[in-house]
């Protein structure tokens, strides 16, 4: 099966999703920032590496390109998982090589899983750059939105 | 001198004539009673006089206050009859008392023209008396003829030197007045000039300044002197937010003068002599001649820092507080969608029941917290907004096909049309409408208006449809839903506000996505507004004004542009601010 490292720097958030991509039966090893994620990334040998982009001591930009000039890691598929909305920040990850880019404010906890599922089987990247789709068979609960009546 | 004043000092004058007379003419009585011709007549004389003197200690005490004219011309008339007794016991109009009488009469010519004339009256009926008496003989009359007309002539001059005088005093009385109003004028504009405590400056036609207050001259840099008939420019030297100098087109007084309305800018900064920036509000009003030109320009400023200083410090907070509160909240949610989900937690249907609703309230809360910060920034960007040129058709297009997934999940039919004419397949060749707006924000508009459709519309179609005339493009999400009372319409756009009925309760929302939406619209220059009955369907609509269609570059502007590949099928609603740092 493949392993999954997952780098979050806030415990809560690491917990949910370690559940949750064990429950898909991803091998799951974990990292709590930049100098964390590097070691265990030359340890471990994930597959994929669910990065989070503003952490402390090194940021998931400069993670990435660390992977990226690595030649043990230079094809580790790589999500990106990050607060900032800025065009420029998708495209600077994708300049870097990110295989998805996912702003968190814009996906559930299932279009991460998703996007995981999606890059480690599609192969390589297919360059789509959105966030994922939710799963159509498993919504979220309910979807409240900006109301009418605002 | 105040006319009560003389009247007063005339009073007294004869109460003292009227003692002297009496005084005398008792004393001559008693010392020399042989040189005094008619004796009955002699003591009437002294009674005149003492008469005078009691009606001056008595009566004239009691009503000097509110009547001292009266009282003036009541005193008269006893002195006048006083002083002709005495000229007629001491030998007529031959008796040296008569200088007494024309004395009379200098006196009366400084009370006005009626005084003079009232004596000049007198005289008359007295020289008529004496002519009588004498039996009206020639030779008396032709001797005392020259006599009147002396006495008359000194009537007109005193008459005449009082009237000379009296327009005089007025002159030199109202010239001192007017002297006092302007001095006080200019000591009040002044006193105004030095303690306000904004910047005032006023150009002329040529735009160099003519005033400049302290506190402009504290503001600037520059002192009055200097200041004072330079080229503004100089002296106000204008720069925007970002620190780009103003040019001559953007320069507000030029818009001023050109608009010839008053105008307020608050985005401005100012350099300082010394080089220092302050931001400041600057209000600028025309000033008119009688002709309606403009002839110059009033200038206010103000420093303003401190209040955009609190401002940035309250946007801050609010954004710092929304982003703290917003990670517990993921984490909250993100363990609830945990619990819900079977492949890695066991729970109940019940339980589940509970779950899902509080991952709705959590979810509630998560995009509460995510408007707030889409507002601090909208504010915050306001000034630096990023506006690109882009196809809004395109965009609209995407839109409506990302949330067909959720108009289904409904049962609601969405459809896209342009001009009225549906468009569902494909090929169809759709009109371009190049807007200039913050692409990643006005897809939030649209995305908002559609949920908003889908939200409340319990079974219907929900039409989108986009138009155009030649320089505006209109985009009007129309639904069959339960639509929005003529009160409510008014206050929809504002922040917080929401519509209270049965179904809004029922049907989550902060309040804040319409005023969200306005604020977007609007900052890329166009409106936003609603079309809406109760229980009729409500029609949203937005315009923008369209740029010429070169300005689009031919790269696809932003991922959310990017026109979806045909076979790919549309993306349900993915802004869902869930697991959100």
């Amino acid at each position: 099966m493949s392993k999954v490292l997952l780098v979050e720097d806030d415990f809560s958030l690491r917990d949910i999703y370690s559940a949750r991509f064990q429950a898909e039966g991803y091998t799951l090893v974990t990292a709590s920032d930049g100098e964390e994620a590097l070691a265990t990334a030359m340890r471990e040998h994930p597959d994929l590496i669910v990065l989070d982009v503003m952490m402390p001591k090194i940021s998931g930009f400069d993670v990435l390109d660390i992977l990226r000039s690595t030649p043990e890691t230079k094809d580790t598929k790589v999500i990106m998982m990050t607060a900032l909305s800025g065009e420029g920040d998708r495209q600077r990850g994708e300049a870097l090589g990110v295989n998805k880019y996912l702003v968190k404010s814009q996906v559930t906890l299932e279009d991460v899983v998703t996007a995981v599922k999606q890059v480690l089987g599609g192969g390589a990247a297919d360059g789509d750059t959105k966030a994922a789709p939710s799963t159509p068979q498993n919504p979220p609960p309910t979807a409240p939105n900006p109301p009418k009546a605002s | 001198m105040r006319a009560n004043q003389r009247y007063a000092i005339l009073t007294l004058f004869q109460a003292v004539l009227g003692g002297i007379i009496a005084v005398s003419t008792l004393a001559t009585y008693q010392l020399a009673p042989a040189s005094l011709h008619d004796s009955s007549l002699t003591i009437l004389i002294a009674g005149f006089g003492a008469l005078a003197v009691l009606y001056y200690t008595s009566i004239h005490q009691l009503i000097k206050k509110k009547h001292a004219a009266v009282s003036a011309v009541l005193m008269s008339c006893i002195t006048a009859a006083n002083i002709l007794l005495v000229i007629t016991a001491s030998g007529g109009l031959d008796s040296p008392y008569y200088t007494l009488w024309l004395l009379s009469i200098v006196v009366a010519g400084t009370f006005g023209l009626l005084a003079t004339a009232l004596t000049s009256g007198v005289t008359v009926l007295f020289y008529g008396y004496e002519f009588m008496r004498h039996g009206f003989s020639g030779s008396y009359m032709l001797a005392h003829v020259g006599q009147l007309l002396i006495t008359l002539a000194t009537a007109a001059v005193a008459e005449w030197i009082h009237g000379a005088l009296g327009r005089a005093s007025i002159q030199h009385s109202q010239v001192s007045q007017l002297s006092g109003q302007l001095n006080e004028e200019a000591l009040k504009s002044n006193v105004l000039m030095q303690s306000v405590g904004d910047g005032v400056l006023v150009v002329d036609a040529k735009r160099q300044i003519q005033l400049f207050n302290p506190a402009a001259v504290r503001m600037t840099g520059w002192d009055q002197d200097s200041a004072q008939g330079i080229d503004y420019r100089l002296v106000l030297n204008l720069h925007t937010a970002d620190d780009t100098k103003l040019g001559d087109d953007a320069d507000p007084f030029a818009a001023m003068w050109k608009g010839g309305k008053s105008l307020v800018r608050s985005d401005l900064t100012m350099q300082t002599k010394g080089g220092h920036t302050t931001a400041i509000s600057l209000s600028l009003s025309p000033i008119y001649d009688s002709m309606h030109k403009i002839t110059g320009g009033i200038a206010l400023f103000r420093d303003i820092s401190a209040e955009k200083e609190v401002e940035r410090q309250r946007n801050e907070f609010i954004s710092t507080a929304s982003h703290e509160m917003r990670t517990p909240v993921a984490a909250i949610e993100g363990y609830l969608s945990l619990a819900m989900n079977a492949a890695v937690a066991t729970i109940d249907d019940r339980a589940k029941g509970y779950l899902e609703k509080a991952h709705a309230s959590t979810q509630h809360l998560g995009e509460l917290f995510q408007n707030l910060l889409s507002i601090t920034k909208l504010e915050d960007e306001a000034k630096t907004d990023v506006q690109e040129y882009f196809d809004l058709t395109a965009m609209v297009k995407e839109a409506v096909a990302d949330m067909e997934f959720s108009a289904q999940k409904k049962s609601l039919d969405l459809q896209f049309g342009t001009s009225g004419q549906q468009v569902r397949k494909e090929h169809t060749v759709l009109p371009v409408y190049v807007i200039k707006a913050n692409p990643q924000r006005l897809r939030e508009v649209i995305m908002n208006l559609i949920e908003n459709a889908i939200k409340f519309t319990p079974q219907g179609n929900i039409e989108v449809t986009i138009s155009g005339t030649s320089d505006t493009v209109t985009v009007a999400v129309t639904d069959e839903g339960i639509g929005i009372s003529a009160e409510d319409i008014s206050h929809l756009f504002q922040k917080f506000y929401r519509v209270d009925s049965t179904a809004t309760r029922t049907i989550g929302g902060t309040g804040l996505g319409l005023y969200l939406c306005r604020t977007i619209v609007e900052l890329a220059g166009g409106r936003i507004w609603v079309e809406s009955k109760l229980g009729q369907g409500s029609s949203f609509k937005f315009s923008l004004p369209i740029q010429s269609s070169d300005k689009l570059t031919a790269k696809p502007i932003g991922a959310p542009l990017v026109p979806q590949p045909a076979k790919k099928p549309p993306a349900p609603a993915k802004k869902r601010p869930v697991l959100v740092r």
